[in-house]
C-alpha cells in the first residue's frame, strides 16, 4: 500500500499540495481527477521522489519513501510521465529501458530482459513495432511503447500521468481495459485522468482533487453518488448502466 | 519466446559494422604511417621498430609519423565519442564539442596557459579539461534554466563559442608572442605532435573512453528525458555531470593535442546513427573506431593532397563538416515529431 500522510509539496512558496492524505492499494485501479493545476501530476512526482516533499510522509509498503534510494523506488513504482521527448532509439530498445532499475552498475541487459520487454509489448499488441525507430511512430503508437516500458519495469505499482494522451477513443478504451486487467492481477494502478467518464467507467476508486487537497477519495460508485465531481468540474454527470456522459450545468 | 527475425538481422548488421570499423581503423592507421612528404617503406618501419632511430627515415617514423598517427586515432575517437555523448545529454543532434563551444573553452584555457608561460603536457591537458568542462557545464546549465526548446541549446552554445573565441583573440592580441596560438592551433593540425604532448592525452582519452562505454546504459536512459529517467531510478543530476566531465575530458585532451578541430563530433556520430545504430553500447565504440579512422584518413589527405606541402586537417574538416551541418538541419526538419 502507498500511504500519503499530511503531504505538502510546493513550488517556491506556493503549496501545490497542501496537507494531503490518501492511500493506494495493490490490486486496485485508482483514478485521480481534478481541474487543471489542482496538483495531480505534482502528487505523482512527490510519490516518486522526483519532487521534494515539504512536509508529511509518503510510505511504500510501510517504508518511508525518503529512506529508499531512487533505484529501490523504481523497483516498486513505475512511472509514465505526461511529457516525454522522442528518444533516438527503436521501440524495442525503449521498452528495454524499463529493465534498468533491475540491473546493477555495469551489468548488461540479458536475454531475459529482452524477453520481458517483448512480452510487455505483446500485452499491448505492439510487438510488430520492436525494430521500428520511435521517431517514426505516431503519437498513439509512441504512447503505447512508453506504456510497455512502464510494464517492463515489472513493479507492484504503476503511476501514470494522463496515459490516454495521444490515444484515439478505441485505443483509450483498450488501454483502460488493460489497466483494469493488470489491477485485477494484483498491480496497484494510479492514473491521473482528464477524461472523467473513462475514470468512472474503469476505476475501482477515484480521488477528486481541487486546489491541492483531496475533496473525496472513495469507491467509484460512492464518488459518483456524492455529486462532488459535478461541483468540482461544474458539470452534470449522468450514467446509463456502466457508461457515463456529462453536460454543462 | 524468440526475438524477431529482424532483430537477429540487426545483430548481424552490428557485427558487420564493427568489422568495417576495425578495418577502417587499421587501414587508416597504415596509410597514416606510410604517407607523407618523405617516402617511408615498410622496411624502414620494421627497421625502426627493431633498431630504433638509426637513419633519417627511421627517425621520421619514430618521432613524426608514429606520434602523429596515434594522435589522429585518439583525437578522432575522443571527439566523436564526446559528440555522441553531448548529443544525448543536451537532447540535440546538432550538439558537438566544436559547435557548442567546448573546444573553444579548452582552447581559451590553453591560450591562457601559454600566455602565462605554463607549458608542459599534463598541465596543459589539465587546464584544457577545466576549460572544456566549465564551458560544457555553463551551456548545459543555461540551456536547462533558460532555453525555451532543445534547439536553443545550440544557439546558446554558438553564443558562448563566440565569447570564448573573442577572449582568446584578445589574449593573442595582448600577448603576440604566443607560439601555440598559431594558425595551426586555431584551425586544427597534427604536425606539431610530440610524445611529450601525446602521453597525457593518450592516458586520459583511453581511460575516459572505457568509462564512457561502461556508462552506456545510463546514457540511453538519460535520453528518455529527466522525468522518465528519474522514474527509472537514474540519478539524473549526477549522471549528467558525469557525462559532461567525460565529454570535457575527451574534448580537452583532443584540443590539447591537435587544436580546435571542428565537426568531427557532429559528422561521425551522425554517420553511425544513419547506419541504424542507436543503442549507446554499440554507438560509442563504433563512434570511437570510425572517428579514429575518419580523422586519420582526413589527415592523410591533408598531408598528401598538395604534397610536398601540407594543409591543416581542420581545413578538410571544415569543408566536409559545414555542408554536413546544413544537411543535418535539413534532415531534422523532415523527421516527424508530432502527429
Amino acid at each position: 500500500m502507498i500511504e500519503i500522510e499530511n503531504l505538502s509539496v510546493s513550488y517556491g512558496k506556493h503549496n501545490v499540495i497542501d496537507g494531503m492524505n490518501a492511500c493506494f492499494n495493490e490490486g486496485k485501479l485508482t483514478a485521480i481527477i481534478g481541474p487543471n493545476g489542482c496538483g495531480k501530476s505534482t502528487l505523482l512526482k512527490a510519490i516518486l521522489g522526483i519532487l521534494p516533499i515539504k512536509q508529511g510522509r509518503v510510505s511504500i509498503d510501510g517504508i518511508a519513501s525518503t529512506s529508499l534510494n531512487s533505484k529501490e523506488v523504481a523497483k516498486k513504482l513505475s512511472y509514465l510521465p505526461q511529457i516525454k521527448p522522442i528518444p533516438d532509439m527503436t521501440a524495442g530498445d525503449l521498452v528495454l529501458q524499463g529493465r534498468f532499475p533491475h540491473l546493477s552498475f555495469a551489468q548488461r541487459y540479458s536475454e531475459k530482459d529482452e524477453e520481458i520487454a517483448l512480452s510487455s509489448m505483446k500485452q499491448l499488441n505492439i510487438e510488430d513495432l520492436y525494430d521500428k525507430p520511435v521517431s517514426t511512430l505516431s503519437g498513439g503508437m509512441r504512447q503505447n511503447v512508453f506504456i510497455a516500458m512502464a510494464l517492463a519495469q515489472d513493479t507492484d505499482y504503476v503511476l501514470m500521468d494522463e496515459p490516454t494522451t495521444h490515444l484515439d477513443v478505441g485505443n483509450s478504451i483498450k488501454l483502460m481495459a488493460l489497466l483494469n486487467e493488470l489491477s485485477s492481477n494484483g498491480k496497484g494502478i494510479i492514473a491521473v485522468l482528464h477524461d472523467i467518464t473513462l475514470a468512472l467507467q474503469y476505476a475501482d476508486n477515484i480521488i477528486v482533487m481541487n486546489d491541492g487537497k483531496v475533496i473525496i477519495a472513495d469507491s467509484t460508485k460512492s464518488v459518483f453518488n456524492s455529486g462532488v465531481i459535478d461541483r468540482v468540474f461544474d458539470v452534470k454527470i449522468h450514467s446509463v448502466g456502466n457508461h457515463y456522459y456529462y453536460e454543462s450545468r | 519466446m524468440k526475438r524477431s527475425a529482424k532483430s537477429l538481422q540487426s545483430n548481424k548488421k552490428i557485427s558487420l559494422l564493427f568489422l568495417a570499423a576495425v578495418l577502417l581503423f587499421l587501414v587508416s592507421a597504415a596509410l597514416g604511417l606510410l604517407s607523407g612528404s618523405a617516402s617511408i617503406s615498410l622496411y624502414d618501419i620494421i627497421n625502426a621498430v627493431k633498431n630504433g632511430p638509426v637513419g633519417a627515415n627511421e627517425r621520421i617514423f619514430i618521432f613524426a609519423r608514429l606520434p602523429r598517427t596515434i594522435a589522429c586515432l585518439l583525437v578522432g575517437s575522443a571527439l566523436s565519442v564526446a559528440g555522441a555523448i553531448m548529443q544525448n545529454v543536451l537532447a540535440n543532434k546538432l550538439a558537438s564539442p566544436g559547435i557548442v563551444g567546448v573546444n573553444s573553452g579548452a582552447g581559451l584555457a590553453i591560450t591562457l596557459c601559454t600566455a602565462f608561460g605554463l607549458y608542459g603536457g599534463w598541465r596543459m591537458s589539465f587546464f584544457s579539461f577545466i576549460g572544456a568542462f566549465l564551458t560544457a557545464f555553463a551551456v548545459s546549465l543555461i540551456a536547462r534554466r533558460f532555453a525555451s526548446s532543445n534547439g536553443s541549446v545550440i544557439l546558446i552554445g554558438v553564443a558562448i563559442n563566440s565569447i570564448l573565441n573573442a577572449f582568446s583573440d584578445a589574449i593573442i592580441t595582448l600577448f603576440p608572442n604566443i607560439a601555440m596560438m598559431s594558425a595551426d592551433f586555431r584551425i586544427g593540425d597534427f604536425s606539431a605532435v610530440t610524445y611529450h604532448k601525446l602521453l597525457p592525452s593518450t592516458v586520459i582519452i583511453l581511460i575516459t573512453l572505457t568509462v564512457a562505454i561502461i556508462f552506456s546504459k545510463e546514457l540511453d536512459v538519460i535520453t528518455l528525458g529527466e522525468e522518465s529517467a528519474r522514474g527509472l531510478g537514474l540519478n539524473v543530476r549526477l549522471m549528467r555531470t558525469v557525462f559532461l566531465i567525460i565529454s570535457a575530458l575527451l574534448a580537452g585532451a583532443a584540443v590539447s593535442l591537435a587544436g580546435l578541430i571542428s565537426f568531427v563530433g557532429l559528422i561521425v556520430p551522425h554517420a553511425v546513427r544513419l547506419m541504424g545504430i542507436t543503442r549507446s553500447k554499440h554507438l560509442l565504440p563504433l563512434c570511437a573506431l570510425f572517428g579514429a579512422g575518419f580523422v586519420t584518413l582526413c589527415d592523410t589527405v591533408a598531408k598528401t593532397v598538395f604534397s610536398p606541402y601540407e594543409i591543416q586537417v581542420g581545413i578538410i574538416m571544415a569543408f566536409l563538416g559545414a555542408p554536413f551541418f546544413i544537411f543535418v538541419i535539413i534532415k531534422k526538419k523532415g523527421v516527424r515529431v508530432n502527429d
